[in-house]
């Protein structure tokens, strides 16, 4: 774990950095307009109308580009290095959205590797409000991506910190959201933990024999707590055996490592993993 | 005798290994085009010329202009090609992952072309194509892809040492021990010194497959503790691993008919206990279909 992290995420300062990307797109589309302005309503000034406002609009798109390049030359690489090397990872990602102006989707991107990263640090207060945050953005070019990783971690930070009616919210707004099969992945397993959070084992039961076969298809950890949980909601359940049909399951994926904690009902396992590319890539 | 049926044209048939490295031969990852590389430079360059053919005249001052629009139009142009041939390659590695290898396979064959200005990309349709032809059984088709991106990673790459233990992999399932077991001698320090338990786990079921093939029954015997220990990290995989150490374990007992009764006995007991752990988490017809050896032993493992 970093020592200096950086300071925690403020959301005044999140909603004043994307004002001032939006003033300064604005002040782009309004010199583009001006320029064709000056060219149509002053043809004597060529020398304004076909120099100076056309430089103008191109060093402000210039300064524009540039900055957001930056940002995501970074972007790309950022995923490798939380991975690598986190105490760099915090340095880059204090670089990152310390940089003015960028576009907008390039500050949505930056604050999406940030949430990630809080998230893999287990700092799930602070996943969650960034989230939120992002998701009262209109996320769109690129960052529209993003919208079902940022809903899944969501869901699942609310479920650590125990806010379940967040929780809730978070899983209703992921059904009606087109996913990947690795997204979908995930988003059964949170589903299934937050039902048996609430007790509703019938539901985790549904269709339990179809859920298994997409648990198969988890990395091996998530897959032997996915089994855990719905062993458990069986149990809970009275259906004693599938119960133990799918206890047995558990012992031969979890291994005697995870085992006492998946019995003792720790099914945390963090199933959201960081989104490098933009939230469709594979986990 | 009546004639087979028509091949179905609505699906893919996996490649040959000839056939495979004739479309790679054909599709290699290469640079993109000079032109395209240098297009925006190449589009300012022709407005400048433009501009000024075209001083003194009405259209001269919004030339700047449409000269950036065009820049803007061509640059999201590219971006969403980018975007396409991404999609196109997550669904091919979900078809894979859900087992519709068939499918995923001539998805990701066809993307090749498509995607060879793109590296990334490339190397990534014919990963899809590699563990396709591995899960159907095409193991030469498999050995030649693995190969191809073997040739072209560096040696230090992470993904390096996967690739070259599936390709051990196939080399003995597909009956070519010698290569099978140079590669594994070589990757056994690296793999085990690697700390990654799924690399490791990969490595124990390469032994097995190896122990099968070579009829060293006894050598997985004796590490069947460690071995089925090891195997955790596979998921569900691991049951193929269970599969092979009940093999291990009832030929162990055809082929010495030397041992006592009471060790005949624990050995066939290990056998189906190894086989009940196997047919928990994979259905016999997969693990048959995947190994045709245990078919040959079922009764005894059975038994």
């Amino acid at each position: 774990m970093p020592k200096d992290l950086i300071t925690p995420f403020d959301p005044e300062r999140f909603a004043k950095q994307i004002a001032l990307d939006d003033m300064m797109r604005g002040l782009l589309i309004a010199g583009v307009i001006s320029a064709v302005l000056a060219t149509v309503l002053l043809p004597g000034m060529a020398i304004v109308s076909g120099l100076i406002a056309p430089a103008v609009v191109l060093g402000l798109w210039l300064w524009l580009s540039v900055s957001t390049a930056r940002v995501a030359r970074s972007l790309t690489t950022f995923g490798e290095l939380m991975a690598a090397q986190p105490d760099q990872a915090e340095d880059a990602m204090r670089q990152m959205l310390s940089v003015k102006p960028v576009m907008r989707w390039a500050r949505l991107l930056s604050y999406h590797r940030l949430a990630g990263m809080r998230h893999l640090q287990r700092r799930f207060t602070e996943t969650a409000a960034i989230c939120l945050c992002l998701l009262s953005q209109p996320l769109k070019g690129p960052a529209a991506a993003t919208r079902p990783h940022l809903l899944l971690m969501l869901a699942e930070a609310q479920l650590e910190v125990g806010n379940l009616p967040g929780a809730y919210h978070a899983l209703a707004h992921l059904q009606q959201t087109r996913l990947g099969l690795a997204q979908s992945l995930q988003r059964l397993a949170i589903q299934t933990r937050y039902e048996l959070a609430v007790g509703a084992y019938d539901h985790a039961l549904h269709r339990a024999r179809a859920k298994v076969e997409l648990a198969e298809l988890m990395p091996a950890k998530h897959c032997a707590a996915m089994h855990a949980m719905l062993a458990t909601a069986a149990q809970r359940a009275g259906q004693t055996r599938q119960s133990d049909w799918l206890w047995e399951r558990t012992r031969l994926l979890a291994g005697p490592d995870l085992m006492p904690q998946l019995e003792q009902g720790g099914f945390s396992m963090a199933v959201v993993e960081p989104d490098t590319d933009n939230g469709d890539e594979p986990a | 005798m009546p004639t087979p049926p028509a091949p179905n044209p609505n699906v893919f048939e996996p490649p040959t290994a000839e056939q495979l490295a004739r479309h790679l031969a054909r599709h290699p990852a290469a640079q993109a085009a000079a032109w395209q590389q240098r297009g925006p430079l190449l589009m300012v360059i022709a407005v400048a010329g433009l501009a000024l053919l075209m001083i003194g005249q009405p259209g001269f001052a919004l030339l700047p202009l449409f000269a950036l629009l065009g820049l803007m139009a061509y640059l999201s142009g590219q971006a969403r090609t980018a975007a396409e041939l991404q999609q196109r390659a997550v669904r091919a590695w979900e078809l894979a992952m859900i087992r519709r290898y068939r499918e995923a396979l001539g998805q990701a064959w066809e993307l090749l072309p498509a995607c060879r200005t793109r590296p990334e990309l490339h190397g990534r349709a014919i990963t899809v194509i590699a563990h396709a032809l591995a899960e159907l059984g095409r193991n030469e088709a498999a050995e030649v892809a693995y190969g191809y991106l073997l040739d072209r990673l560096p040696p230090d790459h992470p993904l390096a040492l996967r690739l070259r233990l599936q390709q051990a992999m196939a080399a003995l399932s597909s009956g070519r021990l010698a290569d099978g077991d140079d590669i594994l001698r070589k990757l056994r320090g690296q793999a085990e010194a690697s700390h990654d338990a799924s690399l490791t786990a990969a490595l124990g079921l390469a032994r097995l497959i190896q122990d099968v093939h070579t009829g060293h029954y006894a050598d997985a015997v004796d590490a069947a503790d460690g071995t089925a220990a090891a195997l955790v990290p596979l998921g569900v995989e691991a049951g193929y691993g269970y599969a092979l150490l009940a093999l291990c374990f009832a030929m162990r007992v055809k082929h010495a008919p030397s041992v006592e009764a009471a060790q005949r006995d624990g050995l066939q007991q290990q056998a189906g206990r190894y086989w009940g752990k196997a047919t928990l988490l994979i259905p016999p017809a997969a693990l048959v279909y995947r190994y045709p050896e245990l078919h040959k032993l079922m009764p005894q493992i059975k038994d």
